[in-house]
């Protein structure tokens, strides 16, 4: 039984320009809130280790909505509940409740400190908004906080970059998720038809970023993903290293017994027929792909023995070629793990095109 | 059936003005096939044909008219060549034919394709029944183009039938008008057999199957027959035609068009265009228009995956089966590994020969750039002939290089001639003659370098006539000419398959455009490529493919794992595409960069 679950909360305020995650503007909540109840109750959890709110913005969703949801749920000790918030749909009172609900880690979406840029992908918070949430946060004694922030937007600047990764320094925090910028078809930059930025541009901030984070202490765990010693997102690392996890409410994607689910979209078809997940019907061979795939993303180190027990092959016979075309500049070997090197991660994609048959 | 009653005719038309659509009509209305079950039995004929391995084409229909004047004719609607490039093909099948049916678009008018094909009509002494389709639009301007095709062609077009080959409306009056406006053949039944081939398909159980007009005598099973160009000499076994099913006949008449099969193994001995005779009474002489068509351009083609080399010489022999001007043989690439120098009439035949290759064989291919036939006069006072820029002798060894030459005759409209003498001027052509043909048009003379044609020239045609121009090009023979061998380097390293021959003058701006496309073409590696043009080992042109840097998804957590992983089997795809040489990828379109390149 999975240990795991991730809760899709598809309400936002407004649409942000960059994003195409399942995410709607509705006045339905309290429909919405009696489909997700039944939903959860029917899959008879067990108690977590994690839990996280994710959408969307469940910090839109109301506080006596949040707390009915939240009882639905218990926990084994040593939980990890995270919840994504939006810096202006996040108030006090909101804070005070997650914390007296037992939330103990908050994600907040950041993207910039610069704030004209901020207007320009479509976020209507202040940097005043942010600084205040992170002060109200660790009064409530919710301390591991992460903020999401975005580079390689349009009209940045390698200098705007840096000034942003020096605000974030300055309020030492444990933990920070930076994506570069993906125009996805189905955002409103996709379909702005936005053109990216110059690509030699993208390596150097990333570069950039790779190395001020590791100067100042933070491991580089993940593709994106930066912590102080310890503070992973336990959650997260679900998700790479191949384990399963609770999908639960419209929009969200899960894997029970090593399958994947996907619950409709669509927010009528949700409240006329609930979840209705589609089964995603992959071989063996796929799923042992799809674990080196998500597994790779990650430093901390893709287990090679459980991936050997659970897809029945060896995998240095397997992928012979590919590890001496990669290992050691890209991939390094170490106590029956695989992981990236920096240079790896940077060229992910290419190395993962090789590992496909 | 009294010769009289015979009328043999094809219908020219552009693309989209209504040919088919016509023909289905005409079909039906000489009750030839059934209108409720006429898709079916021609598809029934087509799958049959499909699996005996035969290209599915309907060269020529024998449709029985019962005309208001109370008398039965016999029609043989015969077929051209859809790729109006291959002009000697259509002009053949337009030999076949005494008349043809023009159809314009009443909304559209006319086209450039038409035009070029009415004046080989026009070259053939055919009679032109001019027909506005289409009619039943609200944007046709029939009026308009009736003065349009007066104004171009000089038909009178007082009497023109106007009808819509879609509702059927007056198509009836098309077929009075064939009766009674169109030559009935003209051939003389006493003298010795003339019959002109005008295509052929190959049957895996019959051979080669010849399709035919017989202009004059007649021919039936067992007469021994010669093929008068190739020399070919064979028994004849059946005698048919199609309607559109093949039928077989005692006898094929003068005036009569069908086909005759006789056991014929080699494509080669049946050449479109020949004329067939009797062994024992022979005609003194061919009938004319024959010309021997030779692979005029040469590329190297080879498969993608080195181990489907076999593959290819397969598919490449059930071609030839078909084609007559097709030819090959093995060769072999440093960078390309095994595969097969291949010759073609022109450019469009490659195109349409790898297509199929691609198409009905499912085979992945890498084409080479184009290239002529070289002469290669050599120190030693030898000469070899030379298709590939890479067999090149090295420049010490050679005394000098010949170049072929085409005289091209260009129809073109009188606005767009000081256009096309440009472009002419620009691709080396040597002016000739210009002449006044009527009031609307000229025929221009040039001598032009045939390698020059071969690459972008029909194409700057086009845009630069607006598509009003027809081309047609003789060998003229071999000429002295300031040629080089132009290496590409990528990473350092001399790719075979990219060396080019080119003249001396253009060297500089060839070579840059040339690795300025390459750059645009070869996708980013993980190193940086340094990409040159060299000419006896000096650099003449170079620019750099930068590194790629980073190529990672951002983000990916619990959802969405397919959608990311279908990135990643595209980019795995469009590896799969692209030959590694040395250390560096190439797309298959890099090869043929030299088509596709800007020197302006």
């Amino acid at each position: 039984m999975a240990g795991s679950a991730y809760v899709h909360i598809p309400f936002c305020d407004n649409i942000c320009f960059y994003c195409d995650f399942c995410r709607v503007i509705s006045k339905e909540k309290e429909k919405w809130l009696e489909t997700i109840k039944k939903e959860i109750q029917e899959k008879k959890m067990g108690r977590l280790r994690t839990l996280y709110f994710g959408g969307g913005t469940p910090s839109s969703l109301e506080e006596d909505h949040f707390k009915e949801l939240s009882s639905l749920f218990s926990f084994q000790e040593e939980y990890e509940w995270t919840v994504e918030c939006n810096p202006d749909s996040l108030t006090e009172s909101k804070i005070q409740l997650y914390s007296r609900l037992g939330v103990n880690r908050i994600s907040l979406g950041v993207q910039t400190f610069k704030e004209d840029l901020l207007t320009s992908i479509g976020r209507k918070h202040t940097n005043k908004q942010v600084f205040d949430r992170i002060q109200q946060l660790k009064e409530n004694k919710i301390s591991n906080i992460s903020i999401d922030l975005i580079y390689a937007l349009p009209n940045q600047s390698m200098e705007d970059l840096k000034k942003d990764l020096d605000t974030f320094l300055t309020l030492n925090l444990p933990h920070l998720s930076i994506y570069s910028l993906q125009i996805e078809e189905n955002s409103i930059f996709g379909k702005r038809g936005l053109e990216p930025v110059d690509e030699d541009l993208e390596a150097d901030m990333y570069e950039y970023i790779c190395e001020r984070l590791k100067k100042a202490g933070y491991e580089h765990y993940e593709i994106s993903s930066f912590c102080k010693p310890d503070k992973y997102s336990r959650h997260n690392l679900i998700y790479w290293s191949d384990e399963d996890f609770y999908g639960l409410g419209m929009g969200a994607s899960g894997k029970e017994n090593n399958v994947r689910y996907d619950n409709t979209r669509s927010l009528k078809m949700y409240l006329d027929q609930g979840a209705s997940p589609v089964y995603i019907e992959t071989t063996l061979e796929e799923k042992a792909y799809e674990a080196i795939m998500m597994g790779l993303r990650s430093t901390l180190g893709f287990d090679i023995r459980k991936w050997e027990n659970r897809y029945k092959k060896s995998f240095k016979e397997s992928y012979k070629d590919v590890l001496e075309k990669y290992v050691p500049e890209y991939l390094v070997l170490e106590k029956n793990t695989c992981k990236p090197t920096q240079k790896g991660m940077e060229m992910l994609n290419s190395i993962l095109v090789d590992f496909l048959e | 059936m009294d010769q009289s009653k015979i009328r043999n005719f094809s219908i020219i038309a552009h693309i989209d003005h209504g040919k088919s659509t016509l023909a289905d009509r005409i079909l039906e209305l000489t009750e030839t096939v059934e209108k409720r079950e006429m898709k079916e039995q021609l598809l029934d004929t087509m799958d049959l044909e499909r699996e005996r391995g035969i290209t599915i084409k309907l060269n020529a229909v024998e449709l029985l008219y019962h005309a208001k004047d109370g008398e039965d004719y016999i029609f043989h609607l015969i077929d051209t060549p859809g790729h109006v490039d291959f002009t000697y093909e259509v002009s053949r099948s337009l030999a076949a034919c005494d008349g043809a049916i023009l159809v314009v678009d009443a909304a559209q008018g006319v086209q450039a394709q038409t035009l070029a094909n009415v004046y080989l009509a026009l070259e053939n002494d055919l009679e032109i029944l001019p027909v506005l389709n289409k009619i039943d639009l609200p944007s046709a301007q029939p009026d308009v183009v009736k003065q349009e095709i007066e104004d171009l062609i000089g038909l009178d077009c007082s009497e023109a039938v106007e009808i819509s080959a879609k509702s059927g409306l007056n198509v009836e009056q098309v077929l009075e008008e064939i009766v009674k406006k169109l030559p009935a053949p003209t051939g003389d039944p006493k003298k010795e057999l003339q019959a002109l081939v005008f295509d052929s398909i190959y049957d895996s159980y019959r051979g080669i199957i010849a399709f035919v007009s017989v202009k004059h005598g007649s021919i039936k099973p067992k007469d021994k027959i010669r093929f008068m160009a190739t020399g070919a000499e064979y028994e004849v076994i059946e005698v048919g035609i199609r309607n559109p099913k093949e039928v077989i006949k005692e006898e094929l008449q003068t005036g009569d068009v069908g086909w005759i099969s006789a056991a014929i193994k080699s494509i080669d001995d049946v050449r479109v265009g020949d004329t067939i005779t009797h062994v024992d009474r022979p005609a003194p002489e061919p009938l004319t228009g024959y010309r021997e068509l030779n692979p005029m351009v040469y590329c190297g083609l080879y498969p993608v995956d080195n181990a489907r080399y076999d593959d290819l010489k397969e598919a490449l022999q059930k071609l030839k089966l078909n084609d007559a001007a097709l030819q090959f043989e093995p060769e072999t690439s440093q960078a390309l590994g095994f595969g097969f120098r291949c010759g073609f009439l022109g450019l469009l035949h490659m195109d349409v020969v790898e297509e199929r290759l691609e198409r009905e064989y499912n085979l992945n291919l890498i084409a080479t750039s184009p290239s002529v036939i070289y002469h290669v006069y050599k120190t030693d006072g030898t000469m070899e002939k030379i298709d590939n820029p890479a067999l090149l002798p090295p420049i010490q060894k050679i005394d000098h290089i010949e170049e072929p030459y085409v005289s091209a005759e260009i129809m073109v409209p009188k606005e767009y001639v000081g256009a096309m003498m440009d472009l002419c001027q620009k691709k080396r052509g040597e002016y000739v003659d210009l002449q006044v043909l009527d009031d609307v048009r000229m025929n221009m003379k040039y001598e032009l370098p045939l390698s020059e044609i071969i690459y972008d020239f029909f194409d700057k045609m086009k845009s630069c006539t607006k598509g009003y121009a027809s081309f047609d090009y003789n060998l003229s023979g071999y000429r002295p000419s300031k040629l080089v061998k132009m290496d590409i380097l990528l990473n350092g390293q001399i790719v075979d398959a990219l060396s080019t021959i080119v003249f001396k003058d253009f060297a500089y701006n060839r070579g840059n455009a040339m690795t300025i496309k390459l750059k645009e073409l070869i996708p980013k590696q993980q190193f940086e490529i340094p990409v040159q043009a060299a000419i006896g080992g000096k650099v003449i042109a170079r620019t750099n493919i930068k590194a790629l840097r980073k190529n990672v998804l951002a983000k990916c957590y619990g959802g969405d794992i397919s959608r990311k992983k279908k990135l990643l089997e595209k980019q795995k795809e469009g590896k799969k595409r692209m030959k590694m040489v040395g250390s560096v990828e190439i797309p298959q379109e890099a090869f043929m960069a030299v088509l596709s390149m800007d020197e302006d």
